[in-house]
């Protein structure tokens, strides 16, 4: 794990880049994050003898690229560049060539047929020190041939030092088949699968950082409780019932759950040791506190509370010492969560009557607003590397999740039958 | 009250098409014995049906017919307030006295909320106002332990337009009977 210090001062020089342009607003929305990694991805290889073969290979293809292109870490090479260049062995490129047309690096992919498996092989090449940088291969099942380009170009995040995130699931809830259950999906909307049938109703999931378990609100009982459900075990665990318990958050290390519940007379916020089993009250106010967030270090809980008359955010210590409101902007802000960088908090605020996100900059106190419009605009959720936001949104008519990059840019519409909500992206910790 | 005069006078009028129901009894009364008359000649007496009419009892009814019924009226609150309103308090009043007059009923108590709150806040909003209005049940005699209370928060809207009427319609605590 020697990659984890170069990573780590990349990402510190992420969380900085906003604020040392901070004063040139224009040019951090437009560009934000690193300078984009100019990569040239030539079209692949293929090996395939059936046509099922074929189509899944030109599927990993599609994947990788637009994976690629959604990173904000990678620049593709638009395809006209990539027609300049006739090369076409990933055993050799013509690094020469890549380099006159501007790429930084060059990923050379193949992708074979071989007795019903297929085999997703990539080699990354360094245009300006002519260097082979790293080779990966994945084999598999044609039904896992998005899976493939997803390990694929989490393997080139991971190189230069970033989370990855294209193997990141997105849960959320939808009615699609009648009542509100609960769903996961990959990042990019593809693979939506229902993982309760409760025929109650379930709400505000909360990935853990493992990815194998949500938190979730369950109405089964009548009364909401709350539950984790073990993915790929089919479990379900009851962890808090008795009044209304929501809004459940994972620490980074798995082994405590933060959640709210109406247990005490009005909403308060406990921790609850997935081990041991017990549970402690952290907050005694006369308000709600609500959707309770761990700071990725885990030092740290930020909440939303009514306490001084209408939701405004707060951060506390972990033991519930110490709260200092964060939010003086707007008389109703709320649903938070934290960037992986410590930095920044996306929230919902109500103004005019109107629901749109925010970021606020903890260390500046900067504020900027990502949404506009008259719908409404929830859940806002962190990708594991901060640069994407994914939520819920009316604008269509119904309840759909979208995601965008944290400026704003690139908004993509992930659902489209029934209501689908309350979106949480999983979380990655990159300090284990 | 309506309600129940409609039902009686419904009531009677499938008696007299003498559609009789299985659960309506109608006593008859037996014929008299032949009776001799001074002059020997018998005497038929004709029998006039009894008028019997039977209460509605919610004894014969499923909870799903009893809650159809709607004997128990939802209130409506103010934007962001979960305080009974002036105007609403007659009819937790009214629905107090049905609760009085079935005292085997219990209830749950649904808040709900417009769509003009997060998800979480709405969840308390809702459970705000489903407490206040135990709490005015409670405060005119109703036991507790008859009583209980959940939120749906915005999830469940009467009406899912978004404008103030429908707004308005969506701010509201729900009777659900449970156990009767």
């Amino acid at each position: 794990m020697n990659r984890i210090y170069p990573m780590r001062k990349i990402f510190l020089l992420l969380a900085l880049f906003p604020l040392l342009l901070a004063q040139q607003e224009i040019t951090i929305r437009i560009r934000g994050g690193i300078p984009a990694i100019r990569i040239a991805v030539p079209p692949f290889k293929i090996k395939a003898y059936t046509d099922q073969g074929k189509a899944a290979a030109r599927e990993i293809e599609e994947t990788f690229r637009a994976d690629l292109a959604f990173s904000r870490v990678f620049e593709p090479l638009s395809r006209d560049l990539l027609a300049l260049v006739k090369d076409t062995n990933p055993d050799k490129p013509d690094l020469k060539a890549w380099e006159s047309v501007g790429a930084s690096v060059v990923f050379m992919g193949k992708v074979e047929e071989r007795g019903g498996q297929l085999r997703f092989t990539g080699k990354l090449y360094d245009a300006r020190t002519k260097g082979f940088i790293l080779g990966k291969s994945f084999f598999g099942k044609a039904k896992f041939r998005r899976l493939m380009a997803h390990r694929m170009g989490d393997e080139l995040l991971k190189y230069f030092g970033q989370i990855p995130i294209f193997t990141s699931k997105i849960a959320f809830i939808s009615d699609r088949d009648g009542n509100r259950e609960l769903y996961i999906m990959d990042y990019d909307g593809m693979n939506q699968v229902r993982l309760t049938y409760t025929k109650g109703m379930e709400m505000l999931p909360a990935w853990s950082h493992n990815g194998e378990m949500v938190a979730y609100t369950s109405f089964r009982r009548g009364s909401p409780s709350l539950y984790i459900r073990f993915i790929y075990q089919g479990k379900d665990k009851l962890v808090a019932q008795g009044g209304s318990n929501i809004t459940p958050d994972f620490s980074p290390d798995d082994k405590l759950l933060l959640y709210s519940s109406s247990l005490p007379g009005n909403y308060e916020i406990f921790l609850y040791n997935l081990r041991t089993e017990q549970r402690r009250r952290l907050t005694y106010s006369y308000g709600s506190d609500l959707s309770p967030k761990w700071s990725p270090d885990g030092e740290k809980i930020l909440f939303s509370s009514d306490r001084s008359g209408s939701p405004q955010l707060y951060i506390m210590d972990k033991n519930g010492k110490n709260p200092r409101r964060i939010t003086f902007q707007g008389s109703y802000n709320a649903s938070p969560d934290w960037a992986p960088d410590g930095d920044r908090v996306v929230y919902v605020s109500r103004v005019m009557g109107r629901f749109n996100l925010y970021i606020l900059y903890l260390s500046t106190s900067q504020v900027i607003k990502l949404t506009s419009g008259m719908a409404m605009n929830e859940n806002p959720c962190f990708s594991p590397d901060g640069r994407h936001i994914v939520f819920s949104s009316n604008r269509s008519g119904r309840y759909q999740i979208y995601i965008m990059d944290y400026d704003g840019k690139n908004l993509r519409q992930l659902t489209s039958r029934g209501n689908n909500l309350m979106p949480s992206w999983q979380k990655i910790n990159h300090r284990r | 009250m309506k309600k129940i005069t409609l039902v009686l006078v419904a009531g009677i009028f499938l008696i007299t098409l003498g559609g009789c129901k299985k659960k309506e009894k109608v006593k008859v009364i037996p014929p008299a014995a032949k009776q001799v008359a001074k002059t020997g000649e018998e005497v038929k007496e004709k029998p006039i049906p009894k008028p019997v009419v039977q209460e509605e009892s919610i004894e014969d009814m499923s909870l799903e017919e009893i809650n159809r019924k709607g004997y128990l009226q939802r209130i409506y609150f103010d934007f962001d307030k979960y305080d009974i309103r002036e105007d609403q308090k007659p009819i937790l009043i009214k629905n107090a006295e049905w609760l009085k007059a079935h005292p085997t009923v219990k209830i749950l108590i649904e808040g709900h909320c417009d769509e003009r709150g997060t998800e979480e806040y709405n969840l308390a909003l809702g459970e705000k106002r489903a407490k206040a209005v135990r709490d005015f049940l409670i405060s005119l005699g109703i036991s507790p332990d008859r009583i209980k209370i959940v939120s749906y928060g915005k999830s469940r809207p009467l009406d899912p337009r978004h404008n103030e009427e429908a707004w308005a319609k969506n701010r509201r605590a729900e009777f659900v009977i449970i156990a009767k």
